[in-house]
């Protein structure tokens, strides 16, 4: 059970990671900041999943916990790395983008175009937009928690 | 304002010099995917660096506009920006360039010289590379959406394809949108001739396949200009990754359609 439990989690860390170096490839992060931004992918996606799973959470604030994490993250290695704190926070939050529910939004919408009968439609139609939500409030929470280190801690006075 | 009477009054040429290496620094950076408050602050603190009383900065998505004020003489100058990217070493650069500015150990000739340098560096990763990582990286998102082994090989060969056919219509310089579409179908199209290769799991695969192509960089950016106060660029930024994630739902959309839609 442990054990199961402890490669669960591993693996999750382990795709996460492999998640955020490919598109920190993708973006051009600079060559001394792939680390960094593979352990924040992997850390902060990691947190989503313990969050979600275990205490649990809904899923967006799940996430809107992990990309906080990954955006205090970024300032931190910002510094030593000397890059700005979104070149390594933007690659670690990749990995929590919701593909699957994208998915099925898109496919129910299909679908409810292509149904015929009004009755047999409408739950097509409420499946469908409910994924649409859920997929909305989650890429929000991503954005927003990349953002709140800078709302809470790092409100430096602006030069302008 | 109080410091800038201990400034020299700079000559109209040294102002032309001011605003166009200012101009060029910030091109650089709403090109490569910088946010509009990175932008305005980096091309500020350049021409006060360099001698000017105030800059004033306006930021669009395709275009900077920026004054420079030295005692009472002035310069204004506009940009285009036709071409947006990402490229987050050149972001990196300008960045380490700001503070050696504001340190004073950089003048305008070698901030010219650098700026040159930075604008014609080579990728710093090998085109196969990125391909084959974002491939892997997709594999990785079907993996952590449940996906098996099977349907991760899949992905991998998918989105590297994908990419392949991505980059070459990027060098050919295709209408980002057209782009997006085939990127999408090719992509799709490869992932869902898992049902005839007997992967269950196949449509993990499409959903998974296609995010290499989301404008993450965009959306964030349009996050961040909101909460800085830029709306009308957060509204450009957000209504263009709108079109992507749009043109990635026709592109997939139309593969399924050719195989039969799955459900996942």
């Amino acid at each position: 059970m442990t054990l199961s439990l402890a490669l669960h989690l591993f693996e999750d860390f382990f795709w996460s990671a492999i998640d955020a170096t490919g598109f920190a490839l993708l973006f051009n992060v600079p060559r001394k900041a792939l680390l960094t931004c593979a352990l924040l992918g992997g850390i902060g996606h990691l947190t989503r999943t313990i969050t979600h799973e275990f205490i649990p959470l809904d899923l967006a604030f799940a996430t809107l916990i992990g990309s906080t994490i990954i955006g205090f993250g970024g300032h931190l290695f910002a510094k030593p790395l000397k890059t700005p704190h979104t070149v390594l926070s933007v690659p670690g939050v990749i990995p929590m983008i919701p593909g699957t529910f994208a998915y099925r939004a898109m496919i129910g919408f299909l679908r409810f175009s292509q149904s015929t009968s009004a009755t047999g439609s409408s739950p097509i139609l409420v499946d469908a937009t409910s994924f649409a939500v859920r997929t909305i409030l989650i890429l929000s929470a991503i954005a927003v928690g990349i953002v709140i280190p800078n709302l809470l801690i790092f409100r430096k006075r602006p030069v302008i | 304002m109080s410091q800038s009477r201990n400034k020299k009054a700079l000559t109209h040429e040294a102002l032309t010099d001011i605003i166009d290496l200012a101009l060029w620094a910030g091109q650089l950076l709403l090109q490569n995917g910088a946010s509009s408050h990175r932008v305005e602050e980096t091309v500020h603190q350049i021409g006060t660096g360099l001698g000017c009383d105030w800059m004033d900065v306006l930021v669009s998505h395709n275009a900077i506009v920026v004054t420079t004020i030295s005692a009472g003489d002035f310069r204004t100058k506009i940009r285009r920006i036709p071409k947006h990217g990402v490229d987050l070493t050149v972001v990196t650069a300008i960045n380490r360039l700001r503070y050696r500015i504001s340190d004073g150990t950089i003048d305008a000739g070698k901030l010219r010289d650098e700026l040159q340098r930075i604008s014609t560096r080579k990728p710093m990763y090998p085109f196969w590379l990125t391909a084959l990582m974002v491939g892997l990286a997709c594999g990785a998102f079907c993996r952590l959406f449940g996906g098996g082994y099977e349907a991760f090989a899949l992905t991998t060969v998918a989105s590297t394809t994908g990419m392949l056919v991505r980059g070459l219509l990027l060098r050919e310089e295709f209408n980002p949108y057209l782009m997006v579409i085939v990127a999408a179908f090719v992509t799709s199209l490869i992932a869902a001739l898992g049902k005839y290769l007997g992967i269950i799991d196949y449509p993990v695969a499409l959903a998974a396949g296609v995010l290499m192509l989301i404008p993450g960089v965009p959306l964030i950016n349009m996050v961040l200009d909101f909460v800085r106060g830029y709306v009308n660029v957060g509204i450009s930024r957000g209504i263009f990754g709108l079109l992507i994630t749009l043109s990635i739902a026709i592109g997939l959309l139309l593969a399924v359609s050719i195989t039969g839609v799955p459900g996942l």
